[in-house]
């Protein structure tokens, strides 16, 4: 038995890029709405609330508010983690977008296409988030520890 | 005789992937990373109805079982934001903080760890001691002279 290729996977990824683009964009218009100047992020810091210390995430919002400005200086200030972290979801929003307009022509390779997006998106998250998951799991030890 | 594959619990599958992704990043967020326990819920249920609606009609398992793998991942993560804030809820202000700093310091270590850099910084700053210590020096012989000076023109 032969089994008949899904026509519909192309469809599938294309959909998931599209759903991608348009959540990072969605990021990048809240973070060009309000400004790094004004304290006004509706989304709160639970973690600062709660322990009263700031996190290596602490000024992410208003960071990305100042990239999507042009202020790097700032960015850089109020959080040193965030311009990779920008640079990271600027190359996803293109290679979404990319991928959506260019998957259409290409289809012979698609598997190793989606491979290939899978182990480097997964890569260069790891590298970029690495302070945050490093904080998340040494916190969560030094807890258990404690 | 050819298989024929439905589309059966594909929408589910992309559904419950991009809410596992989602999860996935927002768990590592420390500012919000418990909120990713509400969307990694969602995306476990679909996978898991997906995953079923595509083995009874005979559909494509991966995406499902993709979205799972990644929706588990997340809501473990989250979980463990969940258990650090009601743990922290018993603790003083000067616990928490003492302890979250610590982590801080730990983290920063770690992301600057260059040896490189590290020599770089130690010799620069041996440097700007030296620095210091000549400038304090030359501002106290430049006072001593000038005082040298005023007594002899008094003596004249």
């Amino acid at each position: 038995m032969k089994p008949i290729k899904n026509k519909n996977s192309l469809s599938s990824y294309q959909i998931i890029n599209l759903i991608f683009a348009s959540i990072i964009t969605g990021i990048f218009i809240y973070s060009a709405i309000y400004s790094h100047r004004k304290i006004n992020h509706p989304i709160p810091s639970v973690f600062s609330q709660l322990t009263g210390s700031d996190s290596p995430s602490s000024g992410l919002s208003r960071s990305f508010s100042a990239l999507t400005q042009g202020d790097v200086k700032s960015a850089k200030e109020l959080n040193p983690y965030s311009i990779q972290i920008f640079l990271f979801f600027a190359f996803q929003l293109i290679f979404r977008i990319f991928t959506f307009f260019l998957m259409k022509k290409s289809f012979s390779w698609i598997n190793t296409y989606i491979f290939a997006d899978i182990t480097l998106s997964i890569l260069v998250f790891l590298l970029v988030f690495k302070p945050l998951i490093f904080f998340t799991f040494e916190l969560f030890k030094n807890f258990i520890v404690n | 005789m050819e298989q024929v594959r439905s589309n059966s619990g594909q929408t589910l599958g992309i559904i419950a992937l991009v809410l596992g992704i989602l999860t996935l990043f927002i768990g590592f967020i420390p500012c919000i990373g418990f909120v990713a326990f509400v969307p990694g819920i969602i995306a476990i249920i679909l996978s898991i109805i997906g995953l079923s609606k595509a083995n009874k009609d005979n559909g494509a398992i991966g995406l499902n079982i993709g979205a799972l793998i990644v929706s588990v991942l997340g809501v473990l993560v989250a979980s463990l934001w969940l258990f650090f804030f009601v743990g922290v809820a018993s603790m003083n202000e000067d616990e928490i903080e003492g302890f979250v700093e610590e982590v801080i310091e730990e983290v920063i270590e770690e992301s600057v760890h260059n040896q490189d850099l590290q020599e770089a910084l130690e010799e620069l700053e041996q440097q700007l001691e030296e620095i210091n210590i000549d400038s304090i020096a030359n501002e106290v012989d430049s006072l001593e002279m000038k005082i040298k000076v005023e007594i002899e023109t008094n003596k004249k």
